[in-house]
C-alpha cells in the first residue's frame, strides 16, 4: 500500500520506519487511516463500543510507547489488526468472567451484507440474486471474517491466517470452500444464464 | 498484468481467488478496465464467469458504517506523546498527513448566528403548489413543469429557465427578488450571477435578489439545498432560513430546512483552505468538513456531530443513501422526492432501514427494493402506496 505523506509517495515499510524513528506525522497518517478500521472490525466482534475504544487507545499507546523497539512491517493493516484483535478478545473475555451470563459463545464475527440496490437494479434475474444473498447469510462466521479480511481488507493468506489464528493451508480452504457455496447458489446447477451487466465495473 | 495465467483460469472462483482480479473490482481504472474488455472479447466462453465473478466480489462489500470521528479524535490526543503541540485529525479519509500547520479554526469555517431578525420572505405553502415558479419583483410569474429544471442567472440580467430566456431589469438602483418555487416531486439546479451553484430539493424555495450587495450576496432557502458557493473573500456568501443565518466562504454544503421538520441540519462537505481571518469568536460555531450542525426547533439548541456527508448530499447525484434509518423517515424522504401518497401500517416504526437507492427509478421499484431488503410489503393503490409489515 502507498500513501502519500508530506507530498511524497510512501510504502507502507517506509511510514512504519519513519513512524518508529519518532516522527509523528507518520502516527497521524497512521491513526487516520487505520483507526476507522479497526473499530469496524472491533464492532463484529462485539456491540459494545467502549471496549473497542479502548483496544484502540491500548495499541495505540502501547505503540507509541514501545516505538523504537517494535519490529518491521510491509502492512501495516495487518501489523495493527493483528495485535488489536488480539486484545480485544483478551478483554471481552475478561468481561466475560465478570457477567455471569447463560450464553456461553465465543467471540464470533458478525457482519451483514446486502445486496447493492444498483446492483439489483441492473440484473434481470432477481431470483438469482435472492438465492445468493441467502448463502452470504449462510456463511458461518470464520468464513465471514475470512473473507472480510480478503475481500474487503485485501490481506494475504499468511495474513488471514495469523489473525485467524489457523495455518495459511486451512485460511485458503476456509475461503474457497466459502466462496464455492456462493459461486453455487448464483450459479445453480441448472443451464447456464447469461447475466448482461451494462458495465463490468 | 498479463493475460496468460488467466487464460488457463475454467471457473468463477478462479476468478475470485487471484488477487489481482479482486483489486481491479474493488479499485478500478482505465488501464485495467479495458485489459479485462479485451480478455472478455478475445475470449467470449469466459464472459459470464467473470461477471459472476464481479457480481459475487461486490456483493461481499459491507454497507458503510458510522464510526464515532470526534471519540476516535480524542482517543489520538490521549495517545500522542505528550509535550508536542496537538494537530487536528481532519478527517479519516484525508492521506495528507498534518503538517498543514493551521489552527483548528481555519479552513472552511461556517458562522451561525441564530436568527433574531425578522427579514425573511413570505412563503408560500409548497404542498399547494403543483407546477415550479419563478416569481419576479414585479409580479411576472413564469412557471415550469419539468421533472428537472436548470435555472441560470447572468450578470447582465437574463435569466434563463431550461432553454427560454426572460430578462430581468437590471438597471434598476435597488435590488428586488427573484424567487424559485419548486413543487414535491420536482427539482431543480440554479446557477447565480457569481457561479455560485444551488440544487433545489423537492418542496423547496429560494429567494435571490436581482444584484447582490456590495459587500454580501444572501439568499433564502426554505426546504432543503445543496449549495456549491463560488469563493469570493470579500463578499461572504449567506444563506438564511427562517431559524438560522449561515455564513459561508467558498464551500459546498447541504441545508436542510422544511417547516414541517423539527430541526434545521446543515452538512459540510467541502472547504477551501483560506488563511488569514478566520476565527473563532463567541456567538458563533465553525464547522469544518464532515461536521452537521443541527438546529432543534423546540429548544433552540445547536449541536455539532461527525457524519458520513454522503448520507446527506447523494441526492444531488440522484441517489439517497441511509445508515439504520428507521423506515419511516425513508417513506417521508420517497414521498417528498416523488410527490406520491406512502402510508404506513402502524409498528413499523422499529424497522431500520440500509442502502442505496437510484432515485432515476420509479417509486414501484424504489419501494421494491426497500422492501426486497427489509421485512415489509408493498400494496399500491391508484398512484397511492401502503407498506405492511411482512
Amino acid at each position: 500500500m502507498v500513501t502519500f505523506l508530506n507530498e511524497q509517495l510512501m510504502s507502507d515499510r517506509d511510514i512504519w520506519v519513519r513512524f518508529k524513528a519518532g516522527d509523528n506525522d507518520a502516527l497521524n497518517l497512521i491513526y487516520a487511516d487505520y483507526s476507522k478500521k479497526l473499530y469496524l472490525f472491533g464492532l463484529k466482534l462485539t456491540p459494545n463500543h467502549n471496549i473497542v475504544e479502548d483496544s484502540i487507545q491500548d495499541i495505540f499507546t502501547d505503540l507509541v510507547r514501545n516505538r523504537r523497539k517494535l519490529g518491521d512491517t510491509d502492512n501495516i493493516l495487518f501489523y495493527l489488526l493483528k495485535s488489536f484483535k488480539r486484545r480485544l478478545v483478551r478483554q471481552l473475555q475478561k468481561e466475560k468472567r465478570y457477567n455471569l451470563k447463560e450464553n456461553d459463545e465465543e467471540f464470533v464475527f458478525d457482519i451483514i451484507y446486502s445486496i447493492e440496490h444498483d446492483i439489483i437494479q441492473k440484473e434481470k434475474a432477481n431470483f438469482k440474486l435472492q438465492s445468493l444473498q441467502q448463502a452470504i447469510n449462510q456463511l458461518t462466521p470464520r468464513q465471514k471474517e475470512s473473507i472480510y479480511l480478503r475481500f474487503t481488507e485485501e490481506l494475504e493468506y499468511k495474513e488471514i491466517a495469523v489473525i485467524m489464528e489457523m495455518s495459511v493451508e486451512a485460511s485458503r480452504n476456509l475461503i474457497c470452500k466459502a466462496i464455492k457455496s456462493l459461486k453455487d447458489a448464483l450459479q445453480g446447477d441448472t443451464s447456464i444464464l447469461l447475466f448482461f451487466l451494462q458495465k463490468v465495473v | 498484468m498479463e493475460a496468460e495465467k488467466f487464460i488457463n483460469y475454467q471457473t468463477t472462483e478462479d476468478f475470485i481467488l487471484n488477487k489481482e482480479f479482486t483489486s481491479w473490482v474493488l479499485h478500478p481504472n482505465k488501464e485495467l478496465d479495458s485489459f479485462w474488455e479485451s480478455f472478455i472479447n478475445e475470449h467470449p466462453e469466459k464472459e459470464f464467469k467473470i461477471r459472476d465473478a464481479v457480481l459475487i466480489i461486490k456483493s461481499l462489500q459491507p454497507i458503510l458504517q458510522e464510526v464515532p470521528q470526534q471519540k476516535l479524535d480524542l482517543i489520538l490526543k490521549k495517545v500522542k506523546p505528550s509535550g508536542k503541540k496537538v494537530k487536528f485529525n481532519w478527517n479519516a479519509g484525508l492521506k495528507y498527513a498534518a503538517t498543514i500547520a493551521i489552527l483548528i479554526s481555519v479552513g472552511s469555517l461556517i458562522y451561525l448566528y441564530v436568527h433574531t431578525k425578522k427579514q425573511y420572505p413570505i412563503e408560500v405553502a409548497s404542498e399547494m403548489i403543483l407546477k415550479g415558479k419563478i416569481i419576479l419583483a414585479n409580479g411576472t410569474t413564469k412557471e415550469f413543469d419539468t421533472k428537472q429544471t436548470t435555472i441560470t442567472q447572468t450578470t447582465s440580467g437574463n435569466l434563463s429557465i431550461n432553454s427560454d430566456t426572460i430578462k430581468v431589469d437590471s438597471d434598476q438602483a435597488t435590488s428586488t427578488l427573484i424567487r424559485v418555487i419548486i413543487p414535491y416531486g420536482k427539482r431543480s439546479e440554479i446557477t447565480l450571477a457569481d457561479g455560485t451553484h444551488i440544487w433545489l430539493n423537492s418542496g423547496s424555495q429560494l429567494s435571490y435578489p436581482t444584484k447582490f450587495k456590495s459587500d454580501s450576496r444572501e439568499v433564502f432557502l426554505t426546504g432543503e439545498a445543496f449549495f456549491d458557493v463560488k469563493a469570493n473573500p470579500e463578499k461572504p456568501f449567506y444563506v438564511i432560513t427562517r431559524d438560522i443565518k449561515i455564513k459561508i466562504l467558498g464551500t459546498r454544503f447541504n441545508v436542510s430546512s422544511y417547516a414541517e421538520d423539527n430541526t434545521v441540519q446543515t452538512v459540510l462537505i467541502k472547504g477551501k483552505v483560506t488563511a488569514g481571518k478566520n476565527k473563532l469568536f463567541a456567538g458563533t460555531i465553525g464547522m469544518v468538513p464532515g461536521e452537521r450542525l443541527t438546529f432543534d426547533k423546540s429548544n433552540s439548541n445547536l449541536s455539532k456531530d461527525k457524519v458520513e456527508v454522503q448520507l446527506y448530499s447523494s441526492w444531488v447525484n440522484g441517489y439517497l443513501i441511509f445508515q439504520n434509518m428507521p423506515i419511516k423517515e425513508v417513506f417521508t424522504k420517497l414521498k417528498r422526492f416523488y410527490n406520491q401518497e406512502i402510508s404506513v401500517e402502524e409498528g413499523i416504526d422499529k424497522i431500520s432501514f440500509s442502502g442505496k437507492l437510484n432515485l432515476g427509478d420509479n417509486l414501484k421499484e424504489v419501494l421494491e427494493n426497500v422492501a426486497f431488503a427489509s421485512s415489509v410489503n408493498v400494496k399500491e393503490n391508484n398512484g397511492s402506496y401502503l407498506i405492511l409489515k411482512k
